[in-house]
């Protein structure tokens, strides 16, 4: 899948390719701090890359706002946190929204 | 959209590499009127919920009332919430989407999104149907403006 827009950088930038692997979470749930590709619901269709910042059943405090995330429910936000569209604005994601990890930045190449 | 850009939409097309969008508000330039709309949409499904809600009577138990209450206490909540998050999403596209030029084509645009602005803060303060229907029904013209102004670019 090929970057576009900041709010990923340093790490990932516009133009780049990351590999995702789609296989990942038939066998383990995602962890917290990993990079996902993600379909939400509410961007309707839209492939999204974020951080895995808040697990199943934690709550979770950003900006004053709070959200009690449920059983099957995860929480993204941006690195670029200040910039960036994310559950604080479209709401947690459940795993049937996630795609995968993002497991390598082809070019330049590195191992996430 | 630069020359270059256009060929690398092509040849991700061709070799079915899929988009994946790092959304941001600045300096992306990534823009999209459509989680205004679905926000507009939850802020009108909580109205309709609230105003259809039955109220427990005067000698409902104490659970029922508690109920009650924390039933309407989450559905003002998520209508807050989602009427704020289309408010932000109007205010991107209005000061960072719209350029000056695009006055010349739609000379109603500041008055439209000021309304439809305004329209977010009505339904924060109140529960009415019928403006979160006026709310829906601004944010789709301006879905409308943003969707000719992008057809227009790519003339």
């Amino acid at each position: 899948m090929r970057v576009y827009g900041h709010s990923m950088s340093p790490l990932l930038h516009p133009g780049e390719l990351v590999l995702v692997d789609r296989e990942a979470y038939g066998g383990r749930q995602p962890r917290l701090g990993e990079i996902v590709a993600v379909r939400p619901d509410a961007l309707g269709g839209q492939a999204v890359v974020k951080r895995i910042a808040g697990l199943p059943n934690e709550r979770i405090r950003f900006g004053g706002r709070e959200w009690q995330l449920g059983e099957e429910e995860f929480f993204l936000v941006g690195d670029q946190s200040e910039h960036s569209l994310d559950s604080r604005m479209f709401g947690p994601v459940s795993l049937e929204e996630i795609i995968g990890p993002v497991t390598v930045r082809v070019w330049p190449w590195k191992l996430l | 959209m630069s020359f270059i850009r256009r060929m690398t939409r092509l040849v991700d097309r061709l070799l079915g590499i899929e988009p994946l969008y790092a959304h941001c508000d600045v300096p992306c330039g990534i823009y999209d009127p459509h989680l205004a709309g679905v926000s507009a949409k939850t802020v009108h499904t909580m109205n309709t919920k609230l105003a259809a809600l039955p109220t427990p009577g005067p000698n409902a138990p104490a659970n029922e009332v508690l109920e009650h209450r924390n039933t309407i206490v989450r559905m003002v909540q998520t209508k807050e919430a989602h009427a704020q998050l289309c408010k932000q999403e109007l205010l991107i596209l209005w000061t960072d989407y719209f350029k000056p030029e695009a006055l010349s084509m739609f000379p109603d645009l500041h008055e439209t999104f000021w309304k439809a602005a305004k329209l977010c803060s009505y339904n924060k303060q109140h529960v009415d149907p019928a403006k979160s229907q006026e709310l829906m029904d601004a944010v789709a013209s301006i879905s409308d403006l943003f969707h000719k102004a992008e057809a227009a670019k790519k003339k």
